[in-house]
């Protein structure tokens, strides 16, 4: 059976270490091991830091169940980081600092898509397996 | 008119010359009278002592002369605390406690962010836990195992941790063994990877940026993001803690993305301007 918790935060740096923790805390109760939990942070990291609104409140939603730990973070309105996701490659004429980030995520999690919410704004989802 | 001490402990000649006067002698002043003239005379005869020993830190990424002012607060330190019933010379009594207080300035200096010193603590101790249980268990530790070994709470372990990416790359540099000073760059291990990263290098998107890295960063990011390394794997092979990694990858991808947004913004400025 899967649980879900779920947050949200002003879309400001100093809310990331309060992710994070939320995601640890939720780690240890799923004997997530510490290099998977690291991956799944920096792969959160990694999405944040490339979709930066000027304000705003960022969703964090955690599923946990037996096998895997998912995470969806919404709004996101980056349209770069949104083909490069979908396409999994940076488009062509796309700002530089999409780097690639499909290469990062594969390694990061075992699955990641994208999920249209309207008016520009879509969610990302993250998969990690546990062990 | 300066005279030179007579040689009576406790006699004082009018108008003596301190540079004279035997080291027992300034101790005693200093610490049965607290003489400030017999201290200072002290610290300046020890003066080079500190210099030296800051020297061996001098490629660590701090300025010489602040190491120096750190070491002499050691150096008051081992002053004030001596003993000289104990019949040791007081630069072997001195040395490491110099060498503690530079130490200590490049922990603390490390931390980026105020961290409480127990967390810093734990951070520390986390890192040498994680490379023990790796080995132990085969595979990486999960925070309960973590923190059971570490006599903490597992709350305290994940704020550790989080406390911990607040540490800058100062410390990178070092191996995180507690002797600093002996402790060997990293990179001398690894000449004989140079050839394994050409591939990354190549990319259309990273190659500019990862020129921004240093040999084990790209390297790290390589075996990671490339080769499907775990973290663990990486540490192993590498031959730094796990945690090292983590802030080495974490660091690395910050470095890219900051070459990125500069070259968006070089290229997106009108042309002539």
């Amino acid at each position: 059976m899967a649980d879900t918790v779920s947050l949200e935060v002003p879309r400001d740096a100093g809310f990331l270490s309060l992710l994070h923790l939320v995601l640890g805390g939720i780690a240890l109760r799923r004997s997530f091991s510490f290099d998977d939990l690291d991956d799944l942070q920096l792969a959160v990291d990694n999405i944040l830091a490339e979709d930066v609104p000027p304000s705003g409140t960022l969703s964090m939603a955690v599923t946990v169940s037996d096998d895997a730990m998912g995470v969806r973070l919404l709004p996101l309105r980056n349209t770069d980081l949104r083909t490069t996701l979908a396409q999994g490659q940076v488009p062509a004429g796309a700002k530089g600092r999409c780097i690639e980030i499909c290469i990062l995520l594969r390694s990061l999690v075992d699955e990641y898509q994208v999920s249209d919410l309207g008016e520009g704004a879509y969610a990302v989802e993250l998969r990690k397996l546990v062990g | 008119m300066n005279v030179s001490f007579d040689g009576r402990p406790g006699v004082r000649v009018y108008g003596e010359r301190l540079s004279e006067v035997p080291e027992k002698e300034l101790l005693r002043r200093v610490h049965d009278e607290g003489d400030p003239a017999a201290r200072e005379e002290m610290i300046t005869r020890y003066l080079p002592l500190v210099r030296s020993l800051a020297r061996r830190f001098s490629s660590r990424g701090q300025a010489v002369e602040d190491l120096i002012q750190v070491g002499s607060i050691g150096l008051i330190k081992a002053i004030d605390r001596f003993d000289t019933s104990r019949g040791v010379e007081l630069s072997t009594y001195a040395t490491p406690t110099i060498l503690g207080e530079i130490k200590r300035y490049f922990r603390d200096k490390g931390w980026a962010v105020k961290v409480p010193r127990a967390l810093q603590d734990l951070n520390i101790r986390l890192n040498r836990v994680i490379e023990q249980l790796t080995v132990e268990l085969n595979r990486s530790p999960t925070i309960p195992e973590m923190a059971e070994a570490c006599d903490a709470t597992e709350e305290e372990v994940l704020e550790a941790l989080e406390s911990g990416r607040a540490y800058n790359s100062l410390s990178i540099y070092s191996s995180g063994t507690s002797d600093d000073e002996d402790a060997m760059e990293l990179l001398d291990f690894l000449g004989s990877e140079a050839g394994e990263y050409e591939l990354v290098e190549q990319r259309r998107y990273l190659a500019p940026a990862m020129e921004r890295l240093d040999d084990r960063e790209r390297l790290i990011l390589h075996l990671r993001f490339f080769e499907g390394m775990t973290q663990t794997q990486i540490a192993t092979r590498v031959g730094i803690s796990q945690m090292h990694v983590s802030r080495l990858i974490r660091k690395s991808i910050e470095v890219m993305r900051r070459h990125m947004v500069e070259q968006d913004q070089l290229f997106s400025q009108p042309k002539g301007s």
